[in-house]
């Protein structure tokens, strides 16, 4: 996730108003999960990944290990679909006999594992679009604009910043114990692991605590306002998108 | 019209734990100055500024602002942390966002001022400090330089009428040290009173006008930098070294016939001058 994070802040795409990225990746979400052409979702596919690649200039294996994630989930759950149980074997495709009964893949049944498993793609594709994109703090902007509420906003945003600020310390931490040999065997490992968790909430808290008397000498009062820098919003991404979404629509309902 | 802006009357303060950090301490920060504190590792320097703005509370003595004592009641709180501003020493508690330019925005929000105004320091003031360029970059991939600029930058652009920084230039490259302190001198210019820590004696040598040295949670020695750092017996209390700039000096004095009326060098360009002089009175 971390890792990712480095691509997201400096993709070709970030030059815009967050805002328009996030409607074309909401908008074509929608288009996707509707539409029945299962063709629709293989170009959906397509162009999203090829944004990201040509466009965002995201590594393309970046994007495809990406896209491999949730495949392991998609394929069983798609096989389970695929699969169906009949008392005769007349339409199947292909089955084996357990019993009385017949295993086996039938047209029908073949016809809306696929469907499923490219609508399922095309959503995730969808919001990869999105993630990789946008930048957190940019999508919290996003959602202030649609307006989130303000407590909702303000923790994404500390919780953001604590992430980094956790992982870093822990690493610190690690650092630290294996250059002094805390992790040469495996009893030694276990303890030093220990102490690293111990201190690294010790930690937390009092980083925490600090965080909060700078933000009081900076004249905090239970709400976090903050400004964020100018986004534009442009004509070339605009017309790009809103022409794509426009024909996947014609070519989808009409 | 103060002529002590700050003040701090036999303060007494104690951790939690038992550490009595603060002893007995008595200061008067004058308006419009340059101030120095300076003291060993652990002497009391961050605890003393956690009380400039209210978020110690001495458990004896008082704090004054404006010749006014801190009664720790809201609307004065909120009016003291308007006019102190305090960059603190790791910038890692102080920058809250993930964004550099959210964080700087912070301060001047809560201040209340219209956007357009607020869009233009922040502007001025990133460019001042260098981090303009680091606008579009998550905090958490900055080097701590970086962050420590936009720390800096987050309390700038508040324009307090007293700024105070913890350390300001540790961990800066000597380009961005010089950048910094000409950042703060040019503050001072326009009425700022500037109150610091730091370890480069150096640096504070050149750039103070008024140097308070902290010992063990006491003030124990005070007075114009040249003569605080002269004084062989404080130096050597406070486990602090001698400026170079002093210690060539004082040699060139022993050693030759230098004017009685010689200023006292401050800065590296005016011992150079003292030294070609010299040169030239000899051929
Ligand atoms: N939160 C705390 N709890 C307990 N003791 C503390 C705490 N913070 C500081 N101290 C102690 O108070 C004393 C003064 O610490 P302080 O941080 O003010 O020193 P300092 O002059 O800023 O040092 P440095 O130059 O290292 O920043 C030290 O002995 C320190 O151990
Ligand atoms: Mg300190």
């Amino acid at each position: 996730m971390l890792y990712v994070d480095e691509f997201v802040y400096t993709n070709k795409l970030r030059n815009s108003h967050p805002l328009e990225r996030f409607i074309f990746a909401f908008v074509t979400l929608i288009i996707g999960i509707l539409t029945n052409n299962p063709l629709i979702n293989l170009i959906i596919v397509t162009i999203m990944l090829s944004f990201l690649i040509y466009w965002a200039k995201i590594p393309s294996f970046v994007v495809v290990r990406l896209m491999l994630i949730p495949m392991g989930f998609l394929v069983l759950g798609v096989v389970t679909i695929a699969i169906s149980i009949s008392f005769s074997p007349n339409d199947m495709l292909a089955y084996i006999p357990v019993g009385t009964y017949y295993l086996g893949i039938t047209f029908k049944s073949l016809n809306l594992a696929i469907s499923t498993m490219l609508r399922a793609l095309s959503s995730i594709s969808c919001l990869y679009f999105l993630a990789l994109t946008t930048p957190m703090i940019e999508l919290i902007y996003v959602l202030e604009i649609l307006k989130m509420p303000n407590i909702v906003t303000e923790l994404m945003i500390l919780v953001y910043r604590f992430i980094f600020i956790f992982i870093e310390t822990a690493f610190n931490i690690y650092t630290a114990q294996s250059s002094r040999w805390g992790y040469c065997n495996f009893k030694r490992s276990i303890y030093s692991l220990g102490i690293l968790f111990a201190n690294l909430w010790g930690k937390a808290f009092l980083k925490s605590k600090a965080l909060f008397i700078s933000l009081l000498s900076r004249g905090y009062e239970n709400k976090l306002q903050v400004l964020n820098p100018k986004y534009r919003f442009s004509k070339v991404y605009i017309i790009t998108f809103g022409i794509i979404d426009l024909l996947l629509i014609i070519m989808a309902f009409i | 019209m103060f002529q002590y802006i700050l003040e701090a009357k036999k303060i007494e303060f104690s951790y939690l734990d038992g550490t009595k950090a603060i002893k007995d301490l008595s200061l008067k920060i004058p308006q419009g100055k340059k101030i120095a504190v300076v003291g060993n590792n652990g002497a009391g320097k961050t605890t003393l500024f956690l009380h400039f703005n209210g978020v110690h509370r001495p458990q004896k003595g008082e704090i004054l602002f404006k010749g006014e004592k801190l009664s720790y009641n809201k609307t004065q709180l909120k009016t003291l942390r308007k006019n102190i501003g305090i960059v603190f020493q790791d910038p890692d508690n102080q920058l809250f966002s993930a964004s550099v330019y959210q964080d700087i925005s912070f301060g001047p929000v809560n201040l209340g001022w219209p956007e357009n105004k607020i869009r233009a320091k922040i502007e001025k003031v990133m460019k001042q400090t260098g981090t303009w360029d680091l606008r579009d970059k998550p905090t958490h991939s900055l080097s701590h330089g970086q962050k420590k600029r936009v720390a800096i930058a987050g309390i700038l652009v508040m324009e307090p009428e007293i700024i105070i920084l913890d350390e300001p230039t540790a961990g800066l490259d000597p380009i961005y040290t010089g950048q910094i302190m000409k950042l703060l001198d040019d503050f001072n210019k326009n009425g700022t009173t500037i109150v610091l820590s730091s370890h480069n004696i150096d640096e504070i040598y050149a750039w103070a006008d008024y140097v308070f040295v902290i010992n063990a949670g006491e003030i124990i020695a005070q007075g114009l930098p040249e003569e605080v750092f002269r004084n062989e017996n404080i130096l050597k209390k406070a486990n602090l070294i001698k400026p170079w700039v002093l210690e060539i000096f004082d040699e060139l004095m022993g050693n030759t016939e230098i004017a009685e009326y010689t200023k006292i060098p401050r800065t590296r360009e005016e011992i150079i001058n003292i030294i070609r002089n010299l040169h030239s009175t000899c051929n």
